[in-house]
């Protein structure tokens, strides 16, 4: 079982960890092995970012399938654009056919 | 986050890419496509789930592609789609939680070393994806972003969607349990 000790000064990272503490890590053997396994852990996890996988046969094909079926994005961003145009148009005629039927509608009450 | 090198001649590819080009994004797709994939099965753990989130994460990143201003490198931009891919691909699919051994497939490209050393490393390496493989979603993704590749902790939380906070327990704990996987099969040996 663990001394509670090593636990205690395990479970600050080296560069905080109060000088008692350290002092305890330089003499105890327990506290160095546990500080070696955590070093080669971090070392061989860095080192995991160079092992490439090579992507399966036919993904680019795939990939390149999928944009097919996908609308090409200019074209989506200039059909946005007109029909954004359109739908403005027509709220405007909208505004401006509500506004017409009430300075009507305002004229003929005062008129009567 | 730690990036390859930017490939030669990429960003003529990416300006063509972003005004459309298709053949030039199957470019990007062929020099990059290794990387995602490889990216993608550290985080879901799964051959046939990373495909797929690289191919999802590809053609996001295609109808992205007009809003990329190039403030980050296209690598950069690319991975970070791609996590975001994958953590919508494991919240939708748990099934894939804690996938056995031979999720890890065939052998990955090691490069540059000697056929001694390769096969120690080979060997190292295999046993820490083995081990990766058997931590949770939530600590496997948090580890491989900061100790794989090397992300900031606000980086993580912000693509998690959680907390700095929860971010560094869950890089202690997912550490913590890799080591005692690790000593675990020494120990079966």
């Amino acid at each position: 079982m663990t001394p509670l000790v090593c636990l205690a000064a395990r479970r600050l990272p080296s560069t905080t960890r109060p000088a008692g503490a350290r002092r305890h890590v330089d003499v105890c053997l327990r506290c160095q092995v546990d500080a070696t396994r955590r070093r080669r852990l971090r070392r061989d996890l860095r080192s995991l970012r160079e092992v490439v996988e090579t992507a399966p046969p036919g993904l680019l094909s795939a990939v390149m399938a999928s944009l097919e079926a996908t609308p090409d994005v200019v074209t989506v961003r200039r059909r946005t654009g007109r029909r954004l145009a359109a739908g403005s148009a027509i709220v405007a005629a909208a505004v401006g056919a509500v506004g017409a039927v009430v300075v009507a509608a305002r004229r003929g009450h005062a008129v009567g | 986050m730690a990036d390859p090198q930017v490939q030669p001649g990429e960003v003529p590819l990416v300006e063509r890419a972003r005004a459309g080009d298709r053949a030039a994004f199957a470019e990007l797709v062929r020099l990059h496509q290794d990387e995602v994939f490889t990216l993608a099965l550290r985080l879901v753990a799964d051959r046939e789930l990373a495909a797929d989130v690289t191919q999802d994460a590809l053609v996001r990143a295609w109808r992205a592609m007009p809003r990329f201003r190039g403030d980050a490198k296209f690598s950069t931009w690319l991975y970070r789609i791609t996590v975001n891919t994958a953590w919508t691909a494991l919240r939708r699919d748990r099934r894939h939680r804690n996938e056995p051994l031979d999720a890890l497939g065939e052998e990955p490209v090691s490069a540059g070393l000697g056929p001694e050393q390769a096969g120690i490393a080979a060997d190292a390496s295999v046993r820490l994806r083995a081990a990766l493989v058997e931590l949770s979603e939530p600590l496997r993704t948090v580890v491989v972003l900061k100790d794989v590749y090397d992300w900031s902790h606000p980086e993580i939380a912000t693509h998690l969607d959680i907390t700095v906070t929860a971010a560094k327990v869950r890089l202690h704990r997912g550490r913590k349990q890799l080591r005692e996987i690790l000593q675990h099969e020494v120990g079966d040996r």
